[in-house]
């Protein structure tokens, strides 16, 4: 099996908050502060936390 | 280049100068690039309420276009700088490539620009200091003008803070002060990630397109060609700073690896944070608070911020007064190492090179050159408005400067093929002459120079003072340059033989590029052979 890389552990570690990041974003603008790029980021954040999720669950599913 | 004999100037170097001896130093990437920044970075402090209150609506355009140009002419000066690296920058490659007349015209300008730094960012540091008034008076910052006779004094306690913050400085760079690559490699960290959070969470909380169109709209709907070019020719002041890439190259290590990086990440940071602050800045405020709040408009815009704003925005005063009053500084070091430069090349006496004999810091140019920034203070506080009055001097001297470094670029690539480019301008035209010898056509440079030539254009145009002060500049240098060249027995418009090559392997020699000396002296001995 091989080892995982620093780089990737912290990749690893990082994908939750990328959600987490995001989903306040958009919870942001929904209570009140309607500037449209909070709207965009959080998309985008809650995006690419659930596509590095994604990777992480077929990785371990791989692996076992 | 050979070492500065004793008497060089002590406060020109940055850690270990003063010694009378310029030694090369293991400059990280990191440090280069900051040792730049904290040059170029400062001018976005001063450049965005100037340019907002010229181009108004249109302000991303005129920072778009004057960054253009000045990405080009970045390229431009990472090329010469790492072939050539002297601290001299532009006035020795205009030297090189055009012969001593058109260097001490290039030189001309660049010491109006460094006389101005020490004036502009003296004033533009007090201002952000003026943002604290409010905390320490308990009422916003008012002008008290006073009528001289037939002239008003506009703004003298800005004026009085100016001359102050002058005086310590020149009070500071006698007794020797050091520019510590260290302070300032920490400092332009700090204002890095201060001015990255500002646009990110500005951007996030505050940025509202539709005001950025309802603004571009409003302008466009009655564009005016005039205020426009005025802006946009007051944008190129964001990016003045590039000789910092020659004065770096000259102390460190084997530039010719450490410069084209550290340039080129110099030279987009500036024009992406240029970029984002100007979209950012009518996104969230009208144009008119940027013109009514014209001495400090990153605290201003980093106070209407929600979130972050109550801590940002006296933060980012208290950065901008720290590194605008080093801009300044760097402006009193410059014109030393510039005056050495010119001195050891016999375009100006070598009287300007003595320094005091305990301290070993050139007290001459320090006094001249900072008596003549504070005259320009003190002139420029007879007008409505001292920054832009000041801000329209410095556009027309870097412009001048510039022009020259991009024909300097081009006439080398003729005259002196041989020297080894680390780094080229892209985009190149190869081209065999007659005799035979390869040489390389810069596009970009022929593009940069039509680009920084029609921004001269629109200095002379829109800048009524620019116009008329700085070519009186330039006209008094040669008048003295005259008179000094015919008493020492000199060509005036001719110039003085040089040993290039001798000087070239010098120059390579001690910054330890041996690869390139190598590949130079090969290529000397090829045109050698071909030529007998």
């Amino acid at each position: 099996m091989t080892p995982l890389r620093a780089g990737d552990k912290a990749r690893i570690a990082m994908a939750p908050f990328h959600v987490v990041i995001g989903g306040t974003m958009i919870w942001q603008f929904i209570a009140g502060t309607r500037t449209p790029m909070l709207l965009v980021m959080g998309l985008l954040f809650v995006v690419f936390g659930g596509y590095r999720l994604a990777l992480i669950r077929r990785a371990l599913g791989a692996r076992r | 280049m050979s070492d500065p004999p004793s008497g060089a100037p002590a406060p020109a170097l940055p850690d270990g100068g003063g010694k009378g001896t310029e030694r090369r130093r293991d400059v990280t990437v990191w440090g280069s690039f900051m040792w730049g920044y904290a040059d170029v970075g400062a001018d976005i402090y001063v450049a965005l309420g100037l340019v907002m209150a010229a181009a108004q609506g249109a302000t991303s355009l005129a920072f778009g276009l004057a960054g253009l140009v000045y990405i080009l002419i970045g390229f431009g000066y990472t090329e010469l700088a790492s072939a050539y690296p002297v601290a001299g920058g532009g006035q020795y490659f205009a030297l090189r490539g055009l012969g001593d007349f058109w260097g001490f015209v290039a030189g001309a300008a660049l010491l109006l620009d460094y006389t101005i730094d020490i004036a502009l960012f003296s004033v533009a540091s007090v201002g952000y200091l003026n943002f604290f008034w409010p905390y320490l008076v308990g009422h916003a910052y008012v002008k008290h003008p006073i009528a001289l006779g037939p002239l008003t004094l506009h703004d003298p306690v800005l004026a009085f803070e100016a001359l102050a913050l002058i005086a310590a400085l020149i009070w500071l760079n006698i007794r020797g002060i050091k520019e510590s690559s260290w302070f300032n490699a920490i400092l332009g960290g700090v204002d890095i990630a201060t001015e990255s959070s500002i646009i990110i969470f500005g951007f996030l909380f505050a940025w509202k397109p539709s005001l950025l169109a309802a603004q571009w709209h409003a302008t466009m709907s009655h564009f005016s060609f005039h205020d426009f070019a005025y802006g946009s020719s007051l944008a190129i002041i964001s990016f003045v700073g590039l000789e910092s890439i020659s004065q770096a190259a000259q102390v460190t290590r084997r530039p010719a690896t450490i410069i084209p990086r550290t340039s080129i990440t110099l030279i987009f940071t500036v024009f992406i944070f240029a970029m984002a602050f100007s979209t950012l800045g009518l996104g969230v405020m009208p144009w008119q608070t940027f013109r009514d709040n014209i001495h400090d408009p990153v605290a201003v815009l980093a106070h209407h911020i929600p979130r972050i704003g109550m801590v940002a925005g006296p933060f980012a005063a208290f950065l901008g007064v720290t590194i605008l009053a080093i801009s300044a500084n760097s402006g009193i070091m410059s014109a030393s190492r510039l005056t050495f430069s010119m001195s050891r090349l016999r375009l100006v006496t070598s009287w300007l090179d003595k320094v005091h004999p305990r301290r070993r810091t050139p007290v001459r140019t320090i006094v001249l050159f900072s008596m003549i920034g504070a005259l320009q203070v003190l002139l420029s506080a007879f007008t409505p408005q001292i920054l832009d009055t000041l801000g329209n001097l410095y556009a027309f001297g870097a412009t001048l400067g510039y022009i020259l470094v991009f024909i300097s670029l081009i006439k080398l690539r003729f005259s002196d093929p041989v020297t080894p480019r680390p780094y080229r301008v892209p985009l190149n035209l190869p081209w065999t002459r007659k005799d035979g010898t390869r040489v390389s056509l810069p596009i970009l440079g022929f593009i940069g120079l039509l680009g920084v030539s029609m921004i001269f254009f629109e200095v002379v145009y829109t800048h009524r003072i620019g116009r008329i002060a700085g070519p009186t500049w330039v006209l008094l240098c040669l008048v003295y340059y005259a008179l000094y060249r015919r008493s020492q027995k000199l060509p005036i418009f001719g110039s003085v033989p040089h040993d290039w090559e001798k000087e070239q392997i010098e120059v390579l020699t001690s910054a330890e590029e041996f690869d390139l000396l190598e590949q130079y002296k090969h290529a000397l001995a090829a045109r050698d052979r071909k030529r007998t």
